[in-house]
């Protein structure tokens, strides 16, 4: 059974991903910034895709006919 | 003989301090601002982080980020205060350089070819030894136990270390053909006729790597073997797109150097910087938990005081390489002329041994695979280090020392 993290250590985790990222992309920065830029298209058209998609239902069928 | 203890002087590095300060700064901004897409996997990592991104996610999403935006703002902000708290531990630092330089055996204006060798036998190997222009030449000398120079000497082989100086009234007006006929050819031509029975093997250091090519394609004849360690050769080769159009900004290059009359340290520091954003951040903080009585806290200043002690590039000389190593790569297309003639070294039958260590980030390996590739008698060789540990890091002394010292007295 795993316990949940300490935020100290996540947020340390994170700083240190995050420099991994910045050094990697000042050292190969054509190939990085390309990458980058086709996944946030990506993510982008993900965004998209899910704010067209209409809402879900707020209220159940159930509560609805429960007059 | 010459003592340096006068090099004891009020440190300003990192240089350019203040673009190491927002550089980190920078980074700990930005972590914020991607918290929250990473958090909810809407960051685009790069390919050889997905994984790790991925784990962390999942932690990431065991809090809210209103909780985890200050952790990871005080975390961010203790680092950049040890960051600084290890610049100001730095700038206190009591070491200073006290290595006693030798007597020059040759000189013209600012520069002196320095005679390591008066203890070595006559008759012994001599390694003529080409540091870059922008850098001081006592890297290669460093301080006991990390003097390249030194340990040649102790193995019988005579060195004679190029020291450049700081350019001169007469320098500030070269170009790099000046450099040639007035210092390098005829330093050369000094040390083959006083040492007639002695070999010669010219070795060069970085950019003095890449003029020890252009010196050997005229003089070798007067050479035994021809040794670059992490020479830049190829100059396109690895040079990104970013870097190619700031290099090809001619006008902006222009006024820059007309306006300070060459390229100013904190410029070509600059460039070093944007290699690794976090560079300062990391090692300074590394630093300021070392004990400031330790050697390896006083090996960091001896390194970090000669990495922030460059000098400045001559205008001419500047605008040479950018323009035709970094904008034609003349070296690498065969189209750089000295002494009259194209350097080609496809025309060099000495033997030659090429250096590139394997974590340079300071020169490309690719770049200086180049020169391998156009020498026909090349042998090459990968230091398990980076640019500067290969020649003054701790295991220096058993890596590329012994590396020269057995390729010269094979």
């Amino acid at each position: 059974m795993s316990s949940k993290p300490n935020i100290s250590d996540v947020a340390d985790a994170f700083f240190h991903l995050w420099q991994k990222q910045v050094s990697l992309l000042a050292q190969s920065p054509d190939d990085g910034f390309a990458h980058l830029v086709s996944e946030g298209q990506k993510l982008a058209a993900q965004f998209q895709n899910s704010a067209l998609e209409p809402e879900p239902e707020r209220n159940s069928p159930t509560i609805k006919n429960d007059k | 003989m010459s003592s340096q203890s006068d090099q004891k002087k009020r440190r300003i590095g990192p240089r350019p301090l203040g673009l190491h300060l927002g550089l980190a700064s920078t980074t700990l901004t930005s972590s914020l601002g991607a918290l929250p897409l990473a958090k909810n996997g809407h960051y685009p990592w790069l390919p050889e982080l997905k994984a790790e991104a991925e784990e962390l996610k999942t932690q990431l999403q065991e809090f809210e980020v209103e909780a985890l935006l200050p952790e990871l703002a005080q975390r961010g902000q203790t680092l950049v205060s040890d960051m600084m708290s290890g610049i100001e531990k730095y700038h206190s630092h009591p070491y200073s350089r006290n290595k006693t330089q030798p007597s020059p055996f040759w000189s013209h204006g600012s520069a002196q070819l320095l005679d390591y060798g008066k203890a070595v036998a006559a008759g012994a190997p001599i390694a003529f030894i080409v540091p870059s222009l922008i850098n001081k030449a006592y890297i290669l000398d460093l301080k006991p136990e990390r003097s390249f120079v030194d340990g040649l000497a102790e193995a019988g082989i005579h060195p004679y270390l190029l020291d450049w100086g700081e350019p001169g009234e007469e320098e500030r007006g070269y170009f790099l053909e000046d450099y040639f006929q007035n210092i390098l050819l005829p330093a050369l031509d000094f040390v083959a006729k006083e040492k007639p029975t002695s070999p010669i093997h010219l070795l060069g250091y970085c950019m003095g790597g890449t003029l020890a090519v252009a010196q050997a394609s005229v003089q070798q004849d007067k050479i035994a073997s021809l040794i670059a360690l992490a020479s830049p050769w190829n100059f396109h080769e690895g040079l990104n797109s970013g870097a190619r159009f700031m290099i090809s900004q001619n006008e902006t290059w222009d006024s820059v150097l007309n306006g300070f009359g060459e390229m100013p340290v904190d410029l070509l520091q600059t460039f070093f910087a944007s290699l690794d954003p976090n560079l300062c951040l990391n090692k300074f903080r590394m630093f300021n938990n070392l004990a400031m009585d330790s050697t390896r806290a006083e090996e960091f200043v001896a390194l970090e005081d000669w990495l922030n002690d460059g000098i400045p590039l001559v205008k001419n000389v500047a605008a040479e390489c950018f323009s035709g190593w970094y904008g034609d790569n003349s070296s690498y297309a065969g189209n750089w002329h000295i002494n009259g003639n194209p350097v080609r070294p496809q025309t060099l039958s000495i033997p030659s041994l090429i250096a590139v260590p394997t974590s340079d980030r300071i020169v490309p390996p690719g770049s200086a695979l180049g020169l391998a590739e156009q020498l026909p008698n090349a042998t090459v060789i990968n230091p398990p280090s980076g640019h500067i540990g290969m020649v003054a890091g701790s295991r220096a002394k058993v890596g590329l020392w012994q590396d020269v010292i057995d390729w010269i007295k094979r």
